[in-house]
């Protein structure tokens, strides 16, 4: 999905197919932007008006800095293709609400700079540029971007907090650290983890509503079901048969304690099916998906720590080789490899 | 005689600055340059090594045999590194200290072998310790720039003094390796970037003198 | 025959030379900067021990060394170890052990004993950990919370203090400081034997 330059005087032609469809990035981008936008208002909901607030410097630097790096280096203004404006959202998803003002400025100068504008601008860039955005704030701010629990205006925590409130948990750290007596959570505690009565980043919390979108875009056609269900089916599948050291085996709360906590859902859906960094063949995108989950679930386990984002990462720089390896064969042509041997049988044949 | 020396030392910094264009020594300059005073430090002894490798190995480049001459220059380079180290340990331990290890590991700096293979082996003693300072301040410039953005913005010092004041809030990726490699590679594409500007230089050139950093680059292969 | 004889000497005796050169100059360089180094590392570790039991610039502690047993007694890691004394006044200890465990050379640290076995203080001496990475847990913050004050059995009993991110660094100190203490009560026990 890249944005063909205008001053490129060729003519050029989308994939075959040729059906008139006003399919730009604008428009994908676009939808994209709607499926996120219930997210922001749940986040403002139940974390207050911060998070808006958030939201809105981040975007509005993802902009600027993509404006700027237009004009420094004289190359054709992109920020009309929304593109940087998903990117803000994105990596304001990812944030606490807690965090200080200007500290997603530094992360939106790493998204849209060194990582999408740097490599080329859109279509070129090798990973996500909101999650290496947030991996690097991670990274630099560790105690800022850790999420606590503080209480906001629901006030409908009490159902996860031990009793010592201040050092309280997300739900994520419930199934990432098995205490003195394993606890399995309780149906009402997953049912508000699925309506996002719980803490977390900005726009994690909410199960329900990236379901939501997520049906959004795959009615809209914006993206296909394949890696987002082969994800979350691995890490399903993972956590069920083969739990943590602590955690019971074939518990389905825990399971869906996994599935239902931290950054999963949110990357599955959105991060993991950027056009730009992730496999173009179905069979390319079931290995992504896969991958992913099998990544998520490694750095859960191990790292005791969310690791849905840097799975995506990881896998989006082996997207290359995913599709080299899953390129489908022209019709017509026999494959590569039998060719060589039937030319190696005739020149044996020969001697 | 000025002429030459003034585009020697052009060539070093900017158009075959060691660091940025060659891409060579990465390894220690991304180790090493947390900090601008181990930057200084560190450029200070390749350079002092490249000088006097430079100028041992043009002048014994007729006595060397060709076959076993990339062993002549080990010996010599590392003759001269544990020299430098001896001489920093004895009148500058604590920038010994924080050099650590890689002080010792100037050995296997890729520059000073490469410009003893590619400069000193074909060339008189007086320019090839000219080439060396040039490489040298090329290298050292290069370090400097990339561990004062490294001190400044993962620490918010320099020289270890306090710039932004107490309400800095460093950026720790800069200071950790994922930033070296961040500003490195942000160093360089600006690197290319004033390269393609710069006027004094059209593309033929750069063709030209990008065939002939080939050519010398290459390791001649014996028959 | 004879031509590969010569061939080959023709290109041995280049490089011998140059050894031989280069081997000169070291030896050179080293007549000139052996004093200097020992006497830097001489002051370095006097300097360490007056910091280590908090003197001031003036004030001298005489440093004795002890007498190492040397049998299977002896904690592995442990280089020397002094009594340090102010006069008349007996400080404490001071143990030279290594703690092995870091990510390239084990550490050299200094670590203060005082007569009951409380440590005073820590000192590393040399390690090759990576600047603002693995040294993160070699200063004074790390210690204070950890060590200093502590005895033989607190730190025995407890687990090793991990800094996230530095847990090797962490370890090789933990590993030094437990030579150290395995090394007084070493010391203590066959001082009590001898008298």
């Amino acid at each position: 999905m890249t944005v063909e330059p205008k001053q490129n005087k060729l003519l050029c032609v989308s994939s075959s197919p040729h059906l008139r469809a006003h399919d730009s990035t604008r428009t994908v981008m676009l939808d994209v932007l709607i499926a996120l936008c219930p997210l922001l208002l749940w986040g403002c909901y139940i974390f207050g008006m911060r998070a808006l607030t958030l939201t809105v410097i981040s975007v509005a630097s993802c902009l600027l800095f993509e404006l700027l790096f237009n004009l420094i280096t004289k190359k054709e203004i992109t920020i009309g293709d929304l593109s940087a404006a998903v990117t803000g959202v994105l990596l304001a998803y990812n944030l606490p609400h807690t965090l200080p003002l200007w500290m997603p400025v530094v992360g939106a100068f790493f998204s849209i700079v060194v990582v999408k504008m740097l490599f080329g601008g859109l279509g070129k860039n090798v990973v996500n540029p909101a999650l290496a955005g947030r991996a690097c704030m991670l990274l630099s701010f560790t105690s800022a971007m850790s999420v606590s629990p503080v209480l906001t205006r629901l006030g409908l925590f009490e159902s996860y907090l031990p009793a010592d409130a201040v050092s309280g948990s997300t739900p994520l750290s419930l199934v990432l650290n098995p205490g003195e007596t394993v606890v399995s959570l309780s149906n009402e505690q997953l049912f508000d983890m699925f309506l996002g009565n719980e803490c977390g980043t900005i726009g994690e919390v909410s199960a329900l509503l990236i379901l939501f979108g997520f049906l959004y875009l795959l009615m809209r056609r914006v993206i296909s079901w394949h890696i987002p269900l082969t994800f979350l089916g691995t890490v399903a599948l993972i956590t069920y048969l083969l739990p943590a050291k602590g955690f019971e085996r074939f518990d389905y709360t825990y399971t869906l304690g996994h599935l239902l906590s931290g950054g999963l859902m949110l990357a599955a859906v959105f991060m993991a099916t950027d056009y730009v960094t992730c496999p173009i063949t179905t069979k390319g995108r079931i290995i992504f998906g896969i991958g992913c989950g099998v990544l998520t679930v490694l750095v859960r386990y191990f790292a005791k720590q969310e690791g849905a984002s840097y799975a995506v990462l990881a896998m989006n720089l082996l997207v290359y080789y995913i599709d080299k390896i899953t390129a489908p064969r022209p019709f017509g042509s026999s494959p590569s490899s039998k060719v060589k041997k039937k030319k190696k049988n005739g020149q044996e044949e020969k001697l | 005689m000025f002429k030459t020396i003034l585009k020697q030392f052009k060539e070093g910094v900017f158009d075959k600055n060691p660091l940025l264009v060659q891409i060579l020594g990465v390894c220690a300059s991304l180790a090493i340059t947390t900090s601008v005073s181990n930057a200084l430090y560190m450029g200070l002894a390749v350079t002092a090594v490249l000088v006097c490798s430079n100028l041992f190995v043009s002048l014994l480049r007729k006595f060397i045999p060709q076959q076993v001459r990339i062993a002549a220059y080990i010996v010599i380079i590392s003759g001269f590194v544990t020299i430098v180290e001896m001489l920093m340990k004895a009148y500058l331990p604590s920038a010994a200290e924080k050099l650590g290890i890689f002080l010792p590991l100037i050995v296997v700096n890729c520059i000073i072998l490469g410009r003893a293979e590619a400069y000193a082996s074909q060339n008189a003693p007086f320019p090839s310790i000219i080439d060396g300072l040039a490489m040298g301040a090329g290298f050292t410039i290069a370090l400097l720039l990339l561990g004062a953005i490294r001190e400044l913005f993962g620490a918010g010092t320099l020289f270890g003094i306090s710039i932004f004041g107490q309400s800095y809030t460093p950026i720790g990726i800069l200071s950790s390796p994922p930033g070296a490699f961040i500003v490195l590679g942000c160093l360089i594409a600006l690197m290319q970037y004033l390269k393609k500007d710069c006027p004094s230089m059209n593309s033929t050139q750069r063709r030209k003198s990008q065939s002939r950093m080939s050519k010398q680059g290459r390791i001649r292969h014996d028959p | 025959m004879k031509g590969r004889l010569l061939d080959l000497a023709r290109i041995s005796l280049p490089l011998v030379v140059i050894c031989t050169l280069m081997v000169a100059l070291i030896a050179a360089v080293n007549h000139f900067t052996a004093p200097v180094i020992n006497e830097n590392e001489k002051a370095l570790f006097n300097q360490s021990v007056k910091d280590l039991f908090g003197l001031s610039k003036n004030e001298e502690p005489t440093v004795d060394p002890l007498h190492l047993p040397e049998n299977e007694l002896l904690p592995s890691g442990a280089l020397a170890a002094y009594a340090v004394k102010m006069g008349e006044k007996q400080l404490g200890y001071c143990m030279e052990v290594t703690g092995s465990g870091a990510y390239s050379e084990d550490l050299r640290m200094l670590v203060a004993i005082d007569g009951d076995g409380q440590i005073i203080d820590l000192c590393c001496l040399a390690s090759s950990e990576t600047p603002g990475k693995g040294d993160k847990v070699l200063n004074d913050g790390f210690y204070s919370t950890y060590y200093l004050g502590r005895t033989v059995d607190e730190i025995t009993s407890a687990d090793p203090p991990i800094l996230s991110g530095s847990t090797k660094t962490a370890t090789a100190l933990y590993n030094a400081v437990d030579c150290a203490l395995a090394l007084y009560q070493t010391l203590t026990v066959q001082k009590g034997d001898g008298a």
